[in-house]
């Protein structure tokens, strides 16, 4: 597994999470990795100090490896979740979280980066669907003044205050 | 305190232009202020003449760093300037402060600060070579641009000497003006204060060193602590879109590198990608925040590389290469580095739309002319007031029909950044002009041209427009006629009572560099609730009444700020009191600057001890504007602030969501209790004897009680 190390990291500094087959895979590994005892494994590994940064986690049956060094507990678990084809409840529980807990809104834009990384015709169908699902009903959409959309929840923050958020820009008076 | 310590040089440099002296004295008697600001409010302090004005030649100028400056510790590169400014109501005493790495030259050189009185008989420079010193002419270089001043200057003393000078703006003793320093390192106010005296810049060379009493060992070990906590410009700890290192992001972020963002218009263009807050042999592409000034669009093709101060990771200044400067403008180069209001300003003025071609280039152009000219613009305020009036469409009925005829309005309405172009002669070269150039006065005046032009609201002929109550404006301390600068817009009573006290825009970012962090509000609060007091940070636009908590968190900010320019290190990023770091539960460490100078200087000191070093410097700085206001109150004298403070969104009310209007009797309660933190009379806001006493300041005390200004 020690030799694996250098490939999740690499695949980590790109925002990707990995198997231990889809690595040996890439790398061109003869041998599969053996699968049975791949918890035990990475616990040996990451005895070692040097490779503490090494995270595991559980998904769909599947071991998943990334470095804490590139990647966040919070993008590992939306990662994972998106791959399973829980779009909707990973952003309504971001938006809750936002909502609830930061006093912030989230921007639409956040769908275009990494871990959602849709096109606009897949983040309108998530618009739809979050519309259309009751279990979401306290989650809104508009636009700030300048045409970009977010999302609030109203568990957390009401409509005027949430535009106020979503307009706001901390260098408007001062630089 | 004996001179065995590291960090300082030893000396201050003194030179008297009327008479040719020069001659040095022990730094040792000015130790207890630190340097930098320090240093320069006591040697001013030291040579007070009442009713003095800063263009007289009596007026000194002092130019001073401190004991961490080149010491090679973290953003340790800055100089401040110290000397009364014409560009304030009745000329008080105000400090500046350059990057770059003239501040390191002058310890190298053997010096904590050069002090320069008199008036020359004609255009000089000072050449500091270590121990040798001398005035030398400068009327070949008299009337040129900073640009060709510092080349020439350069080329005089060698590459390896440090450099600055005034334009035409200083020269033509404009008080909007200032000095630069090659690499777009500027100090604003004081520019007219060198012209009155005939000094057209100053070049230093060092061959010595700073001498550290740590071991490099430990001196490494504190680089490390830094590196593991520190943010990027203004310590922004997240980056601007969402990246998979980072658990937040925030688009106003000064953390900008990403995929999307190159430096294109480097000999081999740079791909930046993302660069982790543990990536630490990349931190300098960390920042590349060119799009805040040009967009992306014009970063990819124009930004060179990212450039900085001495001894700092972060690589704020935007090193471009715009060709179209030379081909569209006809000016000498295509290139020009700066930051923030660097490049800002222009489209403060300009009724251009972000993303643009011509904001892009107003950015530029503006940037390279006020610089040439050495402009300074009050953190923008001449600009708000310009865009404000004409805007309103004012200038018609305050310029001469001959002098209205002689202006390119059109190309402002036009969006032509070639507006600038005319402009900026206007206010460097006043008399150059057929006509009065009352425009050109007012961009390069506007403290005496509020009274001559009656912009108070006293004008009948303009419709009684008040200057006080437009806060499109930004003029925020009525008294002071000075901008805003992270004021009631930000952190609610603890960016208005910064921005309160001292006699110019307050240049402070110690509350920036928490709650403008990128950070959720709800962890930043807990980090100023910890810090402070609970309460002390409102929410954005929704502020609630002062309290203790939002009192300390504006002491505290105004003492680290003062603490950074005497020390000196970079306020534009330190204190880092929060980090990019999760595992440290995203805090950091305020005690940094305390370890800095222990090591450094050899004297153990803890954070509370070097605080209240820096605030001795604020206390004398207190006891000094009521000396020079000759003010026995200065709440009522100093203290005050537009309307438009109190009066924005005249459909709501103080406390509301969505809204940064204050209170005005809240904002007497803060002030008391401000006033209170500080030991100053509560009334009066002018500190006490006993305060005064208890740092060291009773000759403070005994002068303003001899004046009749001392509270009791
Ligand atoms: S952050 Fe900018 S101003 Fe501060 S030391 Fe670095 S380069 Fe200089």
């Amino acid at each position: 597994m020690q030799d694996l190390v250098k490939y999740i990291r690499l695949f980590s500094q790109h925002g990707k999470l990995v198997t231990l087959p889809q690595v040996a895979a890439v790398i061109g590994l003869e041998e599969e990795p053996e699968d049975e005892d791949v918890v035990g494994q990475y616990v040996q590994l990451i005895l070692a100090p040097e490779y503490a940064d090494i995270c595991m986690r559980k998904s769909a049956d599947e071991h998943y490896f990334f470095s804490r060094k590139h990647i966040v507990d919070s993008y590992a678990n939306r990662w994972l979740a998106i791959r399973r084809g829980e779009v909707l409840p990973t952003l309504v529980q971001q938006i809750r979280e936002a909502s609830c807990q930061h006093n912030a809104v989230v921007d639409e834009s956040i769908l275009n980066y990494k871990p959602y990384a849709l096109d606009s015709e897949g983040r309108e169908a998530l618009r739809e669907q979050l519309a259309a699902d009751p279990e979401c009903c306290d989650i809104a959409y508009a636009k700030t003044a300048q045409g970009e959309g977010y999302f609030y929840s109203t568990r957390g923050l009401n409509a005027g205050y949430a535009k106020v958020l979503a307009n706001y820009d901390p260098n408007e008076w001062s630089c | 305190m004996a001179m065995n310590y590291g960090g300082w040089a030893g000396k201050v440099l003194w030179v008297n232009l009327t008479t040719s002296e020069i001659w040095t004295e022990p730094t040792e008697k000015y130790l207890d202020y630190l340097g930098g600001s320090g240093i320069g409010y006591k040697i001013l302090w030291d040579h007070h003449v009442d009713g003095q004005l800063g263009t007289d030649p009596e007026n000194v100028i002092v130019y001073s760093i401190g004991p961490l400056t080149g010491s090679g510790v973290i953003c340790s590169g800055r100089m401040t300037v110290t000397s009364r400014s014409p560009a304030t109501p009745g000329h008080l005493i105000t400090d500046g402060h350059v990057g770059g790495h003239i501040g390191p030259e002058f310890k190298y050189a053997g010096y904590d600060a050069l002090a320069v009185i008199g008036k020359a008989n004609s255009p000089v420079w000072i050449r500091i070579e270590d121990d040798k010193v001398s005035i030398e002419s400068a009327t070949a270089i008299w009337g040129k641009g900073t640009f060709d001043s510092n080349a020439e200057l350069t080329k005089l003393m060698g590459q390896d000497a440090q450099v600055f000078s005034i334009g035409q703006a200083g020269e033509n003793l404009v008080p909007m003006s200032g000095f630069m320093t090659p690499g777009g390192h500027a100090a604003g106010g004081h520019g007219a204060v060198m012209g009155s005296k005939n000094l057209k810049g100053v070049g230093v060379h060092g061959t010595g060193t700073c001498t550290i009493k740590a071991s490099r060992d430990e001196m490494r070990a504190l680089d490390d602590h830094i590196l593991g906590i520190i943010g990027s410009n203004n310590n922004n700890v997240v980056p601007s879109t969402p990246q998979s290192w980072a658990e937040y992001y925030s688009s106003g972020s000064r953390w900008k590198a990403r995929d999307e963002i190159k430096w294109g218009a480097a000999d081999e263009p740079v791909e930046l990608g993302e660069v982790a807050w543990n990536e630490r042999n990349r931190i300098g592409y960390r920042c590349s925040m060119a799009e805040m000034y040009v967009g992306v669009e014009y970063t990819n093709k124009w930004l060179k590389r990212m450039g900085g101060c001495h001894a700092c990771p972060i690589r704020c200044y935007c090193e471009m290469k715009v060709p179209e400067l030379k081909s569209r403008f006809k000016f000498k180069s295509e290139y020009i580095t700066n930051t923030c209001g660097g490049f800002i300003w222009g489209n403060y003025l300009m009724p251009t739309t972000a993303g643009t071609e011509q904001y892009a280039l107003t950015a530029t152009a503006g940037a390279y002319l006020r610089d040439d000219y050495g402009i300074f613009s009050g953190y923008g305020l001449t600009h708000h007031i310009f865009k404000d009036m004409k805007t309103a469409d004012l200038f018609k009925h305050l310029l001469s029909a001959e002098e209205f005829a002689d202006v390119p309005w059109e190309q402002w309405d036009n969006n032509e950044p070639e507006f600038l172009v005319d402009l900026y002669k206007r206010v460097a070269f006043p008399d150059s002009y057929p006509h009065e150039n009352a425009l050109g006065r007012m961009m390069g005046d506007p403290v005496s041209y509020i009274d001559i032009w009656k912009l108070d609201g006293t004008n009948p002929a303009i419709d009684n427009w008040n200057i006080y109550a437009e806060s499109n404006v930004h003029l925020f301390n009525r008294s002071m006629r000075h901008a805003l600068h992270h004021a009631s817009e930000c952190a609610s009573q603890v960016g208005t009572l910064i921005n309160v006290i001292f006699n110019r825009d307050p240049m402070c970012h110690s509350h920036i560099n928490v709650v403008n962090g990128g950070l959720p509000y709800d962890i930043l609060a807990e980090v100023c609730a910890e810090k402070f007091g609970e309460g002390a940070f409102d929410p954005v636009k929704w502020y609630t009444p002062i309290n203790q908590g939002k009192v300390n968190f504006a002491k505290w900010c105004v003492v680290k700020n003062v603490l950074h320019d005497s020390l000196t290190i970079c306020n534009w990023v330190f204190p880092l009191i929060i980090s990019p770091d999760k595992e440290k539960n995203y805090r950091g460490d305020s005690s940094i600057e305390a370890q800095m100078y222990s090591l450094v200087t050899g004297d153990k000191v803890t954070e509370e001890e070097l605080d209240i070093m820096a605030e001795r410097t604020v206390q004398l700085h207190r006891a000094f504007t009521a000396l020079e206001m000759n003010s026995n109150d200065l709440r009522r004298d100093h203290d005050v602030l537009s309307d438009w403070v109190y009066d924005i969104d005249p459909d709501k009310n103080f406390g509301d969501q969505g809204t940064i209007k204050m209170d005005r009797d809240d904002i007497q309660k803060a002030l008391g209790m401000f006033y209170e933190a500080w030991g100053w009379d509560s009334e009066t806001g002018i500190p006490t004897r006993a305060t005064l006493e208890k740092f060291g300041l009773g000759y403070a005390a005994d002068k303003l009680a001899a004046k009749g200004l001392l509270p009791g």
